[in-house]
């Protein structure tokens, strides 16, 4: 099995397993896996655009995606400063690893905008995607939590503590760039202000 | 494992191939009603960044293009820059009209601006927005019009609008929002728009509006302007 399904299915024993093992790409090597988000993203819009793969749409959406792993290793390093247990490279590999419920909801969003009408895909997308991501984010924050565990080496506040940094920090700045414009009166209307 | 990984790889490249060969070969001929040449307009069209989309306003123009729209406005939500560059951008390349709008998202309405130079603040009342949105010659249409933004287009705003949104992605999810949106267009004698609202999820052309070359748009009752103004084609 994979380390990254590994890590889906059992994050505290998976991390501390690669952790003995002294698993994680070395290097420019580490790379990959954060390359394989952008990859996932740049597919995810060709998809959800046109029904299929273009290079065109593929590259708009990859560059437009850059700084989602650019941002989550620039907060990783700071995390990882006062740690250095084991080099950053196979630090960021490690966390990459932990990606796999996000690769599952791209997945799953793309495969609905590929296969069926946009008028299902609305339906289906509207309805349920909204509690899906909300199970992929309690899932995700399991995995970040057992990575600050066990790969950074953090004691259980500790690790709480950072995970509510890296979240707050990177979500925070996402959704600036992604949709600041109207992030300040939503949150307004839902404050009911 | 590897056998898996070049079998993935290898339809991930198929996939690209006939993806792009199928991206380059769609052509529109123009359509013509009655002796008019009938262009097709998207009027709710948002980018990255800050909106919520996820393309870039010159992979917007391309898209647009791509999907055999005429005109297009680019409705940033609370700024219009995106939509500068989309304008700067679509000029060069010979892409579709493109109007610089804007989504005014206020906590209590949404409200598109067709045809303005500057960003309309969102810290004020509809009918104020209105009001600077005429002032600097554009339109201002109701955008999707749910209940829960009704109180908000008190007498004066519904005096002000010049359109509402009637056909909206949000009709073919939410039959309530189907209702409401109706019930909304029908409180008084305005431009029936249809609208994609799009964020780079889905086509373009999702609720696309026809419109007539010339003076006015077209008098579909879904999809007509009342009148044309210095940002209508």
């Amino acid at each position: 099995m994979s380390p990254d399904i590994w890590i889906m299915l059992r994050p505290g024993a998976g991390y501390q397993r690669l952790v003995r093992q002294g698993a994680g790409s070395k290097g420019w090597a580490a790379a990959q896996r954060p390359l394989f988000i952008v990859l996932a993203l740049g597919c995810l819009v060709s998809l959800v655009t046109a029904g299929g793969l273009s290079l065109r749409l593929f590259a708009a959406g990859a560059v437009n995606a850059l700084f989602v792993p650019l941002l989550e290793i620039a907060v990783l390093a700071g995390l990882w400063r006062g740690r250095r247990r084991m080099p950053f490279a196979q630090t960021v590999d490690l966390f990459f690893m932990g990606h796999g419920p996000w690769v599952l909801y791209l997945l799953i969003f793309s495969a609905i905008w590929a296969f069926a009408s946009p008028v299902h895909a609305f339906a289906l997308t509207a309805r349920w995607m909204w509690l899906l991501l909300g199970v992929m984010m309690f899932w995700s924050v399991g995995i970040d939590f057992c990575f600050l565990r066990y790969v950074l080496g953090e004691s259980d506040a500790q690790a709480g503590w950072k995970l509510v940094v890296l979240r707050v920090i990177t979500w925070s700045v996402g959704l600036e760039i992604f949709g600041g414009g109207s992030l300040w009166p939503e949150m307004l209307r839902k404050l009911g202000i | 494992m590897k056998a898996t990984r070049w079998i993935s790889g290898l339809l991930l490249v198929t996939g690209f191939v006939l993806g792009t060969y199928e991206d380059g070969t769609q052509k529109h001929a123009p359509m013509t009603m009655g002796g008019y040449r009938v262009l097709t307009g998207d009027f709710h069209i948002h980018s990255f960044p800050l909106s919520w989309a996820t393309l870039s306003p010159w992979d917007t123009v391309i898209e647009a293009q791509r999907q055999g729209l005429d005109v297009i406005a680019m409705t940033g939500q609370n700024h219009v820059w995106v939509a500068k560059v989309g304008r700067w951008f679509s000029l060069r390349v010979g892409g579709p009209r493109v109007l610089v709008g804007e989504e005014i998202v206020g906590p209590k309405y949404h409200l598109l601006a067709l045809g303005i130079a500057h960003t309309v603040s969102w810290r004020q009342s509809a009918a104020s927005a209105i009001a600077e949105i005429h002032k600097q010659g554009g339109l201002a249409i109701a955008a999707h019009p749910l209940a829960k933004y009704w109180p908000e287009f008190d007498g004066e705003a519904m005096r002000g609008l010049d359109g509402a949104e009637v056909v909206h992605p949000v009709i073919y999810v939410r039959p309530k929002a189907h209702r409401e949106i109706g019930e909304f267009f029908a409180r008084k004698q305005m431009t029936a728009m249809g609208d994609s609202d799009y964020h780079g999820v889905g086509p373009l052309t999702f609720s696309k509006c026809p419109a007539i070359k010339g003076r006015v748009f077209s008098n579909n009752p879904f999809c007509a302007a009342r009148r044309t103004s210095s940002g209508s084609p």
